[in-house]
C-alpha cells in the first residue's frame, strides 16, 4: 500500500443537536425500563434446561451445555498423565484417553464407575477451540489438561459410537474398561 | 600465468556443471524409456487444484500428457476418483468448494457420486463415507460410526453391516472381494494397517506404527501404504511401502528425505507405481496437491534426492528412474481406453 502525501482530512463536525431536553428524558426512561426488564428476566431464568444443543438457555450460559450434553455428567479429578500428548499441528487429529477418579455423578447414576477412562479429542487444543467440521458439538472452558485438576464433564459411551478416528490409549492393557467420549469439558477450579 | 582463486573456482564449477549433465543424461534416457513404456497404457484420473480454488477431475495419459478436464465445477471440488473394476463408471467425492480437503479424512467429507467413466451423468449417492467399489461394481463398501456397510449401488440400500474392528479411515475392498484393508486402532497403537476377512470379520495386522493410505495390489495379496518409520532423525519423512496382506515382511518402494510420499497406487497389472511427493506432511490436499511420480515396481526400492541417511538404511536402493507427473492428488489408473465411445 502506498502512503498518501497529504494528511488525512479532519472529520466533519458533528451535526448540531436539535433534540430538546424533555425528549431526551423520555428516551432515557424507555432505555432504563428496557434494561431493568432484561435484568429481571435473566435473574428469573430457570437454573437448568433440557433439550437439543443450540435450543436451550444452557448453550449461552457460561458453563455451556455441560449439564445437558450426552447421557453422563460427572465431576472428576484427572489422575496421573499417561505420557505426553502427540503433536497436534492441525494435520493429524486424534483422541487421547485420560484416567479420572470420579467425585460426583450428576447424570448417569449407578452406571458410572469410580474410576473412568475418557477420550478427549485433540487434547493440545483448548476446549473452546476443539470443535471442527467433523466434531462440531465439542467444547468447554478447560484450557489444558493437568494431573490433579478437577473437571466437570459431559460424556457419552461407548466412545466408538461417537468418534471414528485415531485413539491414543496408553491404558490399553487395562482389560474390560469402558472408555467415555468427552463432549463438554469444564474446569471446576477456574483459577488454576 | 597462475590461475587466480576466482578463475580456479569458476573452472571447477564449470567442470562440475559439465559432469552433472552426463549423469543427468543417463537418468534422462532412463526416464524417457519409462515414459515411452507407459505413455500409451490407458489413462490416469486425478484431482487437480484449479487457480480459482476448487479441485476438478483431470484425465491424462500415464506420462501426464493429453490432459483434459472431466469436471469443471467452480462451486464443487471433485476428489479421490476411482474407476469401477470394468472401467465403465467413475466413483468420486463431491465437496463444496472452499472446504479444505483433509488428506486423511477426505472420505468423511462431501458426498459420494457415481458417473460414467468420463465423469458425465453424475448421480449423488449420499454421504456414504469411504465408498469403494466391490469387484463386480454392483456394491460399495462404506466405513462410518455405524460400522462397515455394504451398499447396493442400484437401489442405494444397505445390504449388510458389520463391526468395524478398529478401522477409522481409508477402507478399501480387495479386487478379489475377499478382504478389506484400512487404517485402524489396534491395541493402543494407532495408524495401523489392518486386513479383514469380508465374510468372517477376522482381521490381522499388516503394518504397525504410523501408517496410512493403504490400497490393494491387483493380486489382492499385497497392500501398498505410506509409512513414517521411527528410525529417522526428528519428525522424519513418510515413505511408500508394500507388505503381504497376511502381515509378512514389508519392503520400501520409494523414499526421499525432504518429501512425504503419499497417494500410493499400482497400475492395473501391478507393474508400475503411482505416488505423490509432498514437501510438507500430508498428501497436499490441504494445499494444491503434490508433484506426482511414476516408477516400475521392479525398480524398487528407489531413493530420490541425496537422502544420505535413507541410503545408509537401504544400500541396495536405486536412484530411479522416476517419471515426474504434474501436481495432483489421489491418482487412479486404468488400462482401458475410457475416451472411446462404449
Amino acid at each position: 500500500m502506498t502512503q498518501s502525501p497529504l494528511p488525512e482530512s479532519a472529520p466533519e463536525a458533528p451535526p448540531k443537536n436539535t433534540v430538546n431536553s424533555s425528549a431526551r428524558w423520555i428516551l432515557g426512561a424507555i432505555v432504563l425500563v428496557a434494561l431493568v426488564a432484561v435484568g429481571v428476566a435473566t435473574a428469573l431464568r430457570p437454573p437448568s434446561g433440557q433439550g437439543v444443543r443450540g435450543t436451550t438457555p444452557e448453550d449461552t450460559a457460561p458453563d455451556g451445555p455441560v449439564r445437558t450434553a450426552g447421557r453422563f455428567e460427572v465431576t472428576a479429578r484427572l489422575a496421573k498423565m499417561p505420557g505426553q500428548f502427540l503433536a497436534n499441528d492441525g494435520l493429524y487429529n486424534y483422541a487421547f484417553v485420560l484416567k479420572y477418579n470420579v467425585l460426583t455423578v450428576h447424570r448417569g447414576g449407578d452406571q458410572v464407575e469410580s474410576t473412568i477412562y475418557v477420550a478427549h479429542y485433540n487434547p493440545r487444543k483448548t476446549r473452546a477451540k476443539v470443535a471442527d467440521e467433523f466434531y462440531p458439538d465439542l467444547g468447554g472452558n478447560l484450557k489444558r489438561f493437568r494431573a490433579g485438576d478437577v473437571h466437570r464433564l459431559a460424556l457419552e459411551e461407548p466412545w466408538d459410537e461417537h468418534y471414528i478416528g485415531a485413539l491414543v490409549d496408553r491404558y490399553h492393557e487395562v482389560g474390560g474398561k469402558r472408555i467415555y467420549w468427552a463432549i463438554w469439558s469444564n474446569t471446576v477450579d477456574n483459577d488454576r | 600465468m597462475p590461475l587466480s582463486s576466482t578463475t580456479l573456482t569458476a573452472v571447477l564449477a564449470l567442470s562440475g556443471i559439465c559432469a552433472i549433465p552426463s549423469a543427468t543424461a543417463a537418468d534422462a534416457r532412463a526416464v524417457e524409456s519409462l515414459r515411452k513404456e507407459v505413455s500409451a497404457k490407458g489413462y490416469l484420473v486425478a484431482s487437480i487444484k484449479q487457480p480459482r480454488g476448487d479441485w476438478d477431475l483431470v484425465l491424462m495419459r500415464p506420462d501426464g500428457s493429453e490432459q483434459r478436464k472431466l469436471t469443471d465445477t467452480p462451486a464443487w471440488s471433485e476428489a479421490a476418483p476411482r474407476w469401477s473394476p470394468d472401467s465403465r463408471r467413475l466413483l468420486y467425492r463431491r465437496i463444496k468448494a472452499g472446504t479444505v480437503i483433509s488428506h486423511d479424512r477426505w472420505g468423511f467429507q462431501g458426498e459420494l457420486v457415481v458417473a460414467d467413466a468420463m465423469g458425465r451423468k453424475g448421480r449423488v449417492l449420499g454421504k456414504h463415507p469411504w465408498g469403494c467399489w466391490s469387484p463386480d461394481g454392483k456394491k460399495i463398501s462404506c466405513l462410518s460410526l455405524k460400522g462397515i456397510e455394504i451398499l447396493d449401488v442400484a437401489t442405494g440400500t444397505v445390504q449388510r453391516r458389520m463391526k468395524r474392528a478398529g478401522y477409522f479411515q481409508q477402507l478399501f475392498w480387495s479386487p478379489d472381494g475377499k478382504w478389506f484393508c484400512g487404517t485402524a486402532n489396534v491395541g493402543g497403537e494407532l495408524w495401523t494397517i489392518v486386513r479383514m476377512d469380508v465374510v468372517t470379520g477376522k482381521w490381522n495386522v499388516v503394518s504397525r506404527f504410523r501408517n496410512c493410505t493403504p490400497d490393494w495390489a491387483p493380486d489382492s495379496k499385497q497392500v501398498i501404504f505410506s509409512n513414517r518409520p521411527s528410525n529417522q532423525q526428528g519428525y522424519g519423512w513418510t515413505q511408500l511401502w508394500i507388505a503381504p496382506g497376511n502381515g509378512g515382511t514389508r519392503k520400501m518402494i520409494y523414499g526421499e528425505d525432504g518429501r512425504h510420499i503419499y497417494g500410493g497406487g499400482l497400475s492395473p497389472d501391478g507393474r508400475y507405481v503411482l505416488f505423490t511427493r509432498c514437501p510438507k506432511d500430508g498428501g497436499g490436499s490441504e494445499r494444491s496437491g503434490a508433484a506426482g511420480g511414476l516408477m516400475r515396481l521392479a525398480d524398487a526400492p528407489i531413493i530420490g534426492g541425496s537422502s544420505p541417511a535413507l541410503r545408509k538404511l537401504h544400500a541396495e536402493a536405486h536412484d530411479g528412474p522416476v517419471l515426474s507427473l504434474p501436481e495432483l492428488w489421489e491418482p487412479h489408473w486404468t488400462y482401458v481406453d475410457v475416451t472411446a465411445a462404449r
